[in-house]
């Protein structure tokens, strides 16, 4: 039948993954339909279904997975890169043509103009990328490498633009020449650096710290991390849709309980950590109703 | 003698002959095409209705029959699903499919309440039984669950064949469900009588098919007078004096949600036993790894629910509409089969196939939508003990006769072995 496992979920979910980065950039959100999706992954609408409550979440956890991860793949070739010149890399990388998954986010903020479906999992998406860049930047200042006057919001979102700018100003539609692009690049950073003035004062803030390593992507990760832990998943329950089933509370009792006529409850806020989203998602999986839903709530700061 | 004027003394209540209520022409015998003349009560069906289904998913997703005065066999999960969601065009006037259409007046309340009615009263008349059927609540049945499974077992000593499906899985509700409504334990043989004429004897002619029920309604008549004479702390008891809307329930509500939970409670579950037994008795990996992993049973067992999910049920479409393809006229039956939509590959990998450690299992084996199975708490402990205690005890047991027709299914909505002979060796005692 060419089907997989239904025991293999993690498997399972992985093919759609793969499956949904690959159709939704190519046909875009609109012009996919589910069922595309679980044919190309080569499992049934049922079994999508089982991992996924709707495609607007199917397109958001493929994003997740498949979408470009340009920071966090050059934290893990070079960990002690300074920031500047990893800002810079990323620059200049911005004139490549893209692969398949680098159009998943141009198609997935398309999507959330319009449906708001999408719409709130994108600002959690790309709130989450711009307070990484933040996060990067006020390294940066603090180590005297870029002017601390700035500030770190609307720089991050300069770059932000930048970068999903060129996946909607392509190569074949407007080539530009790489030693332009590079020097002109080289000198927007190096204005973004501290002031003349203050740039004696950094260097000898820098001298007093001598023995300190320059910031590093390593560091900006570690503050990454904390704004990650931020972005917390909530449970909720669909009053209308729970019949009573109990099979969250029978599966997860640590997340659910039941009320006097025994309806599922979600304990406590229904914050869900990174170590709890697995038993989250097993109960999401098995509610009969389809009454629970797990969402990304927004940091609230 | 307390005196309740709602339940005179000599009085009977008989739910199939009310005025109003329509029969039709009793039709049996071979099927010839099972997408145009579906019998849920003929033995090739009671024997192995997946094949049938599997066909009739691939071919026809909704079948039809012209017996039972007319009706509509959906087998996909998505057709099955709808249906259970939409009570504003299918009715739960009648819930068992068969030769006799009870009044339209009897909405929406039902024979059988509250699986017989339709919104909005359904759910008042729901909400008094669910505090009584809660996991908390029926968690203190578990001990007295358990320790009468091993009483059962205990029987087995020095025998080398028993009746699985008879000697257990039987038993087991029957107790439980009596013990809840505070009927004598002894009685539990007329129960499995009363079980099999409701349930099994649709196509009987109306005077047998009437004896039978009028048998069942007579007894709990009988217990609802003992109760008056003799209240105590059970269900029967809070039926008599629950009130709704203000005022103690109606006498056909009271006795009918009597026989709703002697009758639900007892072939359903006694299937669901003997489906699982079944199961393990001739398939040795599976039997041999949940001894090895009895944390895995829970898992197992929602196995064991989808891919033998014992009960279907049937609704009454309320006004002629086109459904989904076809003509569907007011008053024709619905036979809502939840044991279809769970082997439906469009919704399950692997659908046709038992695997024990599926972590992902969204089947519908207590119903969807409203109508969810009010016992299914009661019934996952009853199949969790009685399955734990068996394999605890029995350290190897096969089915005793090699043709498979050896073993006897039930014919009807509810599917479950009736007669399940195996070979069991080392008999372990019960620890104390």
């Amino acid at each position: 039948m060419g089907r997989i496992a239904g025991v293999a979920a993690t498997q399972t979910r992985e093919r759609l993954l793969q499956a949904a980065a690959e159709v939704f950039a190519e046909r875009g959100y609109d012009g996919t339909r589910v069922a595309d999706i679980a044919t190309a992954a080569g499992v049934s609408n049922g079994a999508l279904y089982a991992h996924f409550a709707s495609k607007a979440e199917l397109l958001v956890a493929a994003l997740h997975t498949h979408g470009r991860r340009l920071l966090s793949q050059m934290l893990a070739a070079d960990p002690d890169r300074p920031v500047t010149d990893v800002l810079l890399h990323i620059g200049q990388g911005l004139l490549e043509p893209r692969d398949t998954s680098g159009f998943l986010i141009i198609e997935a903020l398309v999507a959330a103009r319009r449906d708001q479906d999408v719409a709130s999992p994108m600002r959690d998406y790309i709130g989450e990328r711009a307070d990484w860049l933040t996060g990067l930047i006020e390294l940066a200042q603090s180590a005297g490498e870029l002017d601390p006057v700035l500030s770190p919001k609307a720089l991050a979102h300069f770059c932000l633009l930048l970068s999903m700018g060129s996946g909607l100003i392509t190569p074949d539609l407007h080539e530009v020449d790489e030693t332009g692009w590079s020097a002109l690049l080289t000198r927007v950073i190096a204005g973004l650096g501290p002031a003349a003035s203050q740039a004696d004062a950094a260097s000898s803030q820098a001298d007093a710290t001598a023995s300190q390593a320059p910031p590093t992507v390593s560091q900006a990760a570690a503050a990454a991390n904390k704004t990650q832990t931020g972005t917390a998943m909530r449970l909720q329950i669909d009053t209308e849709r729970c019949q009573g089933h109990g099979r969250c509370y029978d599966l997860v009792p640590s997340l659910f309980g039941d009320d006097d006529e025994g309806y599922g409850q979600v304990l406590g806020d229904g914050a869900v950590s990174a170590e709890n989203e697995r038993d989250a998602r097993l109960a999401v999986a098995n509610c009969p109703e389809r009454a629970i839903e797990l969402a990304a709530t927004p940091e609230e700061n | 003698m307390t005196y309740d004027e709602r339940f005179p003394r000599g009085s009977t209540i008989d739910e199939e002959d009310e005025p109003g209520a329509v029969r039709n022409e009793i039709i049996v015998g071979p099927v010839s095409d099972w997408a145009t003349d579906f019998s849920h009560l003929e033995p090739e069906w009671a024997a192995d209705p997946y094949p049938i289904q599997d066909e009739l998913r691939e071919r026809c997703p909704i079948a039809h029959t012209g017996r039972f005065g007319g009706g509509w066999l959906p087998v996909r999960y998505e057709d099955v699903a709808a249906i259970a969601y939409d009570t504003d065009r299918f009715s739960s006037r009648s819930i068992i499919m068969g030769n006799v259409r009870p009044p339209h007046d009897i909405a929406p309340v039902g024979g059988t309440p509250p699986i017989s009615s339709d919104p909005p009263f359904h759910h008042d008349a729901r909400k008094l039984l669910l505090p009584a059927f809660t996991k908390t609540a029926v968690s203190r049945q578990e001990p007295a669950t358990r320790a009468f499974c091993h009483s059962l077992i205990d029987a087995f000593e020095g025998r080398d064949i028993v009746d699985a499906a008879n000697e257990y899985a039987q038993h087991i509700p029957i107790r439980v469900i009596a013990d809840m409504l505070g009927f004598p334990p002894e009685d539990g043989p007329r129960f499995a009588e009363f079980v099999k004429s409701v349930l099994e004897g649709i196509n009987l002619p109306p005077e047998e098919r009437i004896a039978g029920v009028t048998a069942l309604f007579d007894y709990l008549m009988a217990q609802v007078h003992d109760h008056l004479d003799n209240p105590r702390d059970d269900l029967t008891t809070y039926l008599i004096n629950v009130e709704l809307y203000g005022q103690k329930l109606e006498p056909t509500h009271v006795v009918g949600t009597m026989a709703l939970l002697l009758i639900a409670g007892i072939d359903t579950t006694w299937s669901a036993i003997g489906a699982s037994l079944w199961h393990l008795a001739k398939t040795p990996a599976d039997r041999a790894r949940l001894v090895a992993q009895p944390d895995l049973l829970p898992t197992a067992m929602e196995e064991f629910l989808r891919a033998f999910a014992p009960v279907t049920m049937a609704r009454l479409v309320k006004d002629d509409m086109q459904w989904r393809g076809v003509d569907m006229k007011a008053d024709d039956w619905i036979l809502l089969s939840f044991p279809a939509a769970n082997r439906d590959p469009a919704q399950f990998d692997r659908a046709d196939e038992i695997v024990i450690d599926r972590e992902v299992n969204r089947h519908a084996a207590f119903g969807l939508g409203i109508h969810r199975c009010v016992g299914s708490h009661l019934a996952r402990m009853e199949l969790r003990i009685a399955l734990e205690v068996w394999l605890d005890r029995i350290g190897e047991f096969s089915l005793a006769d090699t043709d498979p027709a050896s073993v006897a299914w039930s014919t009807g909505q509810i599917r479950g072995p009736r007669s399940l002979r195996l070979f069991i060796r080392d008999l372990k005692v019960a620890e104390p």
